[in-house]
């Protein structure tokens, strides 16, 4: 058990030596399986738990009997930030305030005597959260002081074995999303010297709104040293309405304060289109020894539909806004090992994500960047006839540093740094 | 074995978890490298922009935010100013209403020279209302700012040679045309050639007294789009601000005897109590300062500057600026183009951090309250412009000011509105133009 112990004591140091840990880039979460992320999430091809319903259903055929699987992936983002010109300027440092983010999954597999089988699951495939410190004097907050998105994700998949080589699998989902969004107006001070201040918070929060996709997956296993997959999960686009407050704050200059509150917009309906995108995925797997599997997984990401994120208000339509992001599509390459020995099994991984915003678009909103992900894991099985499995995994997720090269569209210009603590614990119960 | 390994794996991942994990520290501005030029000794010569006259007086907190004050900062100069204590020289105007607008000196008093027994000449010797034949005659120091800053009779581009300048900035011109543009009248005070004379005589003088000094020539804005020129509007305007359609022009008195004015003429701020008082406005219309009865009585010819008489200043500043480019070329200095911020601000505005700037009286930003000289953030776009001329012409690697800690807020602080009267429509905050959208991150665009 020392594995566990100096991982979970890297985990407990990281959060003593950052207290101040935050949230990150974009907004896909692939943490859906313990024993799959232990490997950095390449489990297209071998993935053997009811977790295939997530990471390819095609492999639900392989997954014996009935099983039931429950848990949850915790992380925690440190985000910070150091400014360079114009704005804010060189010697400013920025930093989110500490998140925890609670990610839970659970799967409900079924193989039948026949060639089929079956799988629901909710998870968490999307989300972001923002929350800059000490937002009343945060530098970027005309941009954003905090924001959420969080998504529950059903999924319904039906997989069936063509013969003991391949098998296939089609299934839906509902992706129910909700945004928030906060920041300050601020207003250059008539008459003064150009300075700027706060004049009123605004604050959206859009209802929880369903968007629905699909997946389709392959699984093709010619031997008992190899195994390939591929999956499919669509795009997911959410039309989203919501809410708009404004709050005044007063500067104490009477006049302006008059001339703030006659030109502030009215709290009003407002809406969005949220957009997730479709994901891509291959693996090949290698058994070298019965107790030994290495897998190489290819994910592609069609990031270019998060081309904007519309704001469109009902009351006063020249307030809309378009948050221009135009994300570029993007490619990971998911590496891992897993080696089964008596009494546990022990996996271990890396993964390369590849950023998918430009320069421009690297914002207090999403710091987007490339990562790179170091993964290890355990796994044990236990109870009568081994029914049932406990999985754990760290990820280490390092964003590299990121600049918005001078050319940010807001013109908040500077580096972000992000480094993201993911640990899992699942339980899977099988009869 | 397999332990160990495992074990060691395991510590490399904590060591790589650990190591991610500690957050960006500050990054500081690269060092200053001057290349071909030397600013350990620096003067500035030029107007009341250099001087930092800001809201119609000089003080040393706005001093202090000129350009020229900044970029010696930015180069690590010794700079001195002849500063002027708090209310200013004259007292600054401020900001009394918005609703009414009411700008005014009430309640200010007159600050003092603080400087005054500086035993050499400043550095920064720019003086508010200094024509380019001031630089090198001493005819008119016995008036205005000259004495605050001249102190005798010794020209002030001689004292700050006296100073032994490694670079100076120059900046004349925009007094020659600002005086004509602010009195209603077309004609320079200078014809562009004698201009051209002056100013290689200057250069001339510098070339011979401080021969391996680099320097940066500041040409002329068009002084035809400040806010003193463009706030109000030729023709009469309804309740909500805008014009009255057809056209209603104001009455003026440009050919000597009451006639409308062309729509596109421009009426100064200095018309201001003439149209609180209804005079200007058709008898049957009403003032839109304040509501009152068009008296149909004429504008004076001083407060209105025709097209024509624009067109005039216009082409004059154009052949200033050619002198001025020509000149930088050909003796080697840089050349800041004011000429090009001010359009700029006159038409797309500038944006930083988030908020619009622009031309707009009091509420662009980039205006003092005397609808004429830039604001602090102005001075420090300004200075920028400079560095970057600067680092362009002479190899230089010199760091942006900050503007956001140039800009203040505190210049003209506001008494309680008096909200009885009509609203200028021009102070009036308008949608997508001082900021007013809900989050102020991109241009908006309706799908």
């Amino acid at each position: 058990m020392k594995p566990v112990r100096l991982m979970l004591g890297a985990a407990l140091l990281c959060a003593i030596a950052a207290p101040d840990p935050a949230h990150a880039a974009g907004y896909q979460i692939y943490e859906q399986g313990s024993a799959v992320l232990g490997m950095a999430g390449a489990g297209t091809a071998s993935v053997n738990d009811a977790s295939a319903l997530f990471f390819n259903p095609a492999a639900l055929t392989r997954v014996d009997r009935t099983r039931f699987y429950i848990g949850s992936s915790i992380l925690s983002p440190a985000v910070s930030f150091a400014g360079m010109p114009a704005y804010p300027g060189y010697g400013v440092t920025e930093e989110m305030n500490s998140q925890h983010f609670p990610l839970p999954t659970f799967y409900l597999t079924h193989r039948t005597a026949s060639k089929w089988a079956v799988g629901f699951g909710v998870n968490t495939t999307y989300g972001l959260g923002v929350d800059w410190k000490n937002p009343d004097t945060y530098t970027g907050r005309y941009i954003v002081t905090k924001a959420k998105l969080t998504t529950i994700n059903s999924t319904l998949s039906l997989a069936y074995e063509l013969n003991p080589q391949w098998s296939v699998a089609a299934g839906g989902n509902v992706l129910l999303a909700n945004v928030e969004l906060h920041n300050r107006v601020q207003a250059v001070v008539p008459g003064g010297g150009g300075a700027v201040t706060d004049v009123a918070k605004a604050d959206l929060e859009g209802d929880r709104t369903p968007g629905y996709g699909w997946n389709a997956a392959l699984s093709f296993v010619p031997g008992t040293q190899w195994k390939l997959g591929a999956a499919y999960r669509s795009k997911v686009v959410v039309h989203e309405d919501g809410h708009a407050d404004f709050t005044q704050i007063l500067t104490g200059n009477a006049g302006f304060d008059a001339a703030v509150a006659a030109s502030l917009p009215p709290d009003q309906n407002v809406s969005t289109v949220l957009r997730f995108p479709a994901t891509w995925s291959a693996g090949i797997a290698f058994l070298p020894a019965t107790d030994w599997t290495v897998e190489a997984d290819v994910n592609y990401v069609e990031w270019k539909l998060f081309s904007d994120l519309p704001l469109y208000f009902k009351t006063t339509p020249s307030a809309n806004q378009t948050i221009e992001e135009n994300y570029d599509n993007t490619v990971q390459v998911r590496v891992g090992a897993e080696h089964r020995l008596t009494a546990f099994t022990y996996r271990f991984g890396y993964y390369f994500d590849q950023g998918a915003a430009p320069p421009e678009s690297v914002s207090p909103l999403l710091p987007d960047a490339d990562r790179h992900g170091a993964t290890l894991g355990l796994g044990m099985r236990f109870g009568a006839n081994k029914q049932w499995a406990l999985d754990a995994y760290d990820l280490a997720l390092f964003v590299n540093k990121r600049s918005t090269e001078g050319i940010n569209r807001d013109g908040y210009d500077g580096e972000y740094k992000t480094f993201i603590n993911s640990i899992g614990v699942t339980a899977e119960l099988r009869w | 074995m397999k332990t160990s390994v495992r074990t060691l794996l395991a510590l490399g991942y904590a060591a790589l978890a650990l190591a991610g994990c500690g957050k960006l520290k500050a990054i500081n501005a690269p060092a200053l490298q001057s290349g071909s030029a030397d600013f350990s000794t620096y003067a500035a010569l030029g107007t009341s922009i250099s001087a930092g006259y800001q809201s119609g007086g000089l003080v040393v907190h706005h001093q202090q935010k000129s350009f020229v004050y900044l970029f010696a900062q930015q180069v690590g100069t010794p700079f001195t100013i002849p500063s002027v204590s708090a209310d200013g020289l004259p007292p600054l105007l401020r900001l009394v209403s918005l609703s009414p607008l009411v700008i005014n000196r009430n309640g200010r008093v007159a600050g003092s020279p603080t400087n005054a027994t500086q035993p050499t000449p400043y550095h920064n010797m720019a003086v508010p209302g200094a024509l380019l034949t001031d630089a090198s005659s001493a005819a008119n120091y016995g008036s205005g700012a000259f004495p605050l800053i001249a102190r005798g009779s010794t020209p002030v581009s001689d004292q700050a040679l006296s100073l032994s300048p490694t670079f100076l900035t120059i900046e004349y011109g925009a007094n020659e045309v600002l005086g004509p543009a602010t009195n209603g009248s077309g004609t320079s005070l200078s014809p562009p050639a004698t201009f051209a004379t002056d100013l290689t005589a200057l250069l001339d003088k510098i070339a011979v007294a401080a021969p391996n000094a680099k320097f940066a020539l500041v040409n002329v804005p068009d002084v035809t789009s400040i806010p003193f020129v463009t706030t109000f509007p030729a023709v009469v305007l309804d309740a909500t601000g805008n014009p009255v359609l057809p056209l209603i022009p104001l009455i003026g008195s440009e050919s000597g005897s009451p006639a409308p004015l062309s729509p596109l003429d421009h009426v100064l701020l200095t018309a201001a109590p003439s149209l609180a008082n209804g005079d200007g406005f058709p008898v049957g219309t009403f003032s839109y300062l304040t509501g009152a009865p068009g008296t149909g009585v004429a504008l004076p010819n001083s407060v209105v500057l025709s097209t024509s008489e624009a067109a005039s200043i216009q082409a004059t500043v154009n052949a200033y600026n050619v002198t001025i480019a020509s000149l930088a070329t050909a003796r080697g200095g840089a050349l800041l183009d004011l000429n090009a911020l001010l359009r700029q601000a006159a038409t797309t505005g500038f944006t930083y951090q988030g908020q619009l700037y622009t031309s707009d009286f009091v509420t662009g930003g980039l205006f003092s309250l005397d609808g004429v000289h830039p604001t602090d953030i102005a001075h420090g776009i300004l200075c920028n412009a400079l560095i970057d001329a600067v680092n362009t012409k002479f190899g230089a690697k010199i760091q942006h000011v900050n503007l956001a800690s140039v800009a203040s807020n505190n210049s003209s602080k506001m008494l309680p509105s008096r909200l009885e009267g009509r609203v200028l429509p021009q102070i009036q905050y308008e949608e997508g133009k001082a900021g007013w959208t809900m989050f102020p991150w991109r241009s908006g665009e309706d799908r």
